[in-house]
């Protein structure tokens, strides 16, 4: 007669998966970690904590999923793919965490929200965002629910109960159409990064970087004429949350500096005050 | 329950009660549809966690962890499945009439309730202002409302709080009145939506009467009474 119904599940941390043998997830360019790990592609990838990646910018992924189970389930997969997993439970809360400075590689969503409903938070996040890849996932089987998925700004829809390959191979498919929107070179005046060849030259001189200095003048290469905020480079470089007390990027900012702007060349690394950094070439 | 159906019975002429009965039918389907929708959760990690089960490697720990989300979801369907068959049968079956002494039937189980909480750090006070006429209706139904609606209230409680359950005298109902007057901003899932949706038509199956507010949770049922003399 009495029913408890369960919400939750035990271990949601505990972080590893054999998914990998099921799809090959995008992993590129190859991540680097701190016990020097790097898995072969298509191979299970083991991933102790998601907050020792360094050297190459980690694939954030918002799930916003009012059943805190399959949340907590889909986080720890992904996570076990090397994504880097923030959770929400509510729609309101997600527009807003969209709204702030956050960066999103990928929005993977349930239509039937608390706060907001999916389809309005894909109406209101998507005129900002037209770039973020949006993968709805609904318990509704009716194209009517889908099609108003898509004509909102969705770019792919799977149905609930949907295998965990798919929902895994359609991520991975979205991934690869956006990140074909990253060029492997990127240019800012006399200066040009290969991401795959991990290589930095500036008018023919080679520019030995270490890892995270890499990550930082990646992420400044993708964001060149924008100012990068200390919080974004410290998300995604370090992967680790907005923290106003730590210096950590200044110091390794001063690195990349010294390595970029050497004396008598074009300054191209300038101070956002109380803000962070920008690439630009102020001659262009 | 639709409203239409806590109109006593025997008013509506024959156009009405055809309206009424398509009301019901609707509302039946609406929370069918939303105890599907709770159903598909489980699944989906049901189905996930069999899917990685299947594969032919990985440690004994993984597996360990796989066999038990699924146990747990088997649970959660199973579940979900047995109030969804409940909410059918007390939509489309009749309740039984019989009177019987509302505060006998609640008293183990809100001792047992009071007991359990209690561990939470959760209170639950009973307060009783209604005469002690029988109620007229079905015990088993009304026992498994109130067992739901505590659930939940419960699920929506945090450490200090006090759940009240008031009993009171209105008209030719008995009144029952359950709530936490703190409201924490938590959400009613899809899973608990279903329990209350069952809560509902056990009691508006038996001409009762059922109200609920979500924040702070507040839930009223009135069953009928059997009027002295």
């Amino acid at each position: 007669m009495e029913r408890r119904f369960f919400s939750d599940l035990n271990d949601p941390h505990e972080r590893t998966s054999k998914m990998s043998d099921l799809v090959s997830l995008p992993q590129s360019p190859p991540a680097e970690t701190m016990s020097g790990t790097i898995a072969a592609e298509g191979h299970l990838r083991k991933r102790e904590k998601p907050s020792v990646s360094i050297g190459i910018a980690v694939r954030r992924v918002l799930i916003v999923e009012d059943d805190v189970a399959l949340a907590d389930f889909l986080r720890a997969e992904l996570e076990s793919q090397r994504f880097t997993v923030e959770l929400l439970h509510d729609g309101e809360e997600a527009v807003n965490a969209l709204a702030e400075e956050r960066r999103f590689d990928l929005l993977i969503l349930d239509l039937n929200l608390p706060g907001l409903d999916g389809i309005s938070l894909i109406e209101k996040v998507r005129p900002t965002q037209p770039r973020l890849p949006m993968l709805v996932l609904t318990a509704r089987n009716g194209i009517d629910d889908k099609v108003k998925a898509f004509q909102s700004g969705a770019d792919d829809c799977l149905t609930k109960p949907f295998s965990l390959a798919e929902l895994l191979a359609r991520v991975q498919a979205l991934m690869r159409r956006n990140s074909g929107l990253i060029p492997n070179c990127s240019q800012v005046g006399d200066l040009t990064l290969l991401r795959e060849e991990r290589r930095v030259e500036r008018n023919g001189r080679r520019i030995e970087l270490t890892p995270r200095e890499f990550a930082i003048l990646e992420v400044l290469m993708r964001n060149a004429g924008r100012p990068v905020s200390r919080s974004t480079l410290l998300e995604e470089v370090w992967n680790m949350p907005a923290e106003p007390s730590t210096n950590i990027v200044d110091v390794y900012m001063k690195y990349v500096r010294d390595k970029v702007d050497h004396p008598g060349e074009r300054k191209l690394t300038h101070t956002v005050r109380g803000f962070g950094y920008e690439l630009r070439d102020a001659d262009a | 329950m639709s409203s239409a159906m806590q109109t006593p019975s025997g008013t509506a002429g024959a156009e009405e009660q055809a309206s009424i009965l398509l009301d019901d039918s609707q509302k039946l389907l609406v929370d069918i549809v939303n105890g599907l929708h709770a159903i598909a959760q489980p699944l989906t990690i049901l189905r996930a966690a069999i899917e990685v089960l299947s594969l032919p490697e990985g440690g004994a720990v993984d597996h360990r962890r796989y066999v038990g989300i699924s146990a747990r979801q088997i649970e959660r369907t199973c579940n979900l499945f047995s109030c969804l068959q409940d909410l059918v049968t007390a939509s489309l079956r009749e309740a039984q009439q019989v009177k019987f002494d509302l505060w006998e039937l609640l008293g183990p189980m809100i001792e047992d309730r009071r007991v359990l909480l209690q561990a939470s750090g959760i209170g639950l006070v009973v307060a009783r202002q209604d005469p002690s006429e029988p109620i007229v209706g079905d015990a088993e139904r009304t026992e498994q409302a109130i067992a739901e609606v505590l659930t939940l209230a419960a699920s929506l409680s945090s450490r200090g709080d006090v759940i009240e359950l008031h009993g009171s005298r209105r008209g030719g109902f008995c009144e029952l009145t359950l709530q936490n007057t703190r409201g924490h901003g938590k959400r009613i899932s899809s899973s608990d939506r279903l329990s209350l949706s069952l809560a509902c038509a056990n009691i508006v199956s038996q001409q009762g009467k059922y109200q609920l507010a979500e924040d702070p949770f507040c839930v009223s049922l009135a069953l009928p009474v059997q009027e002295s003399g």
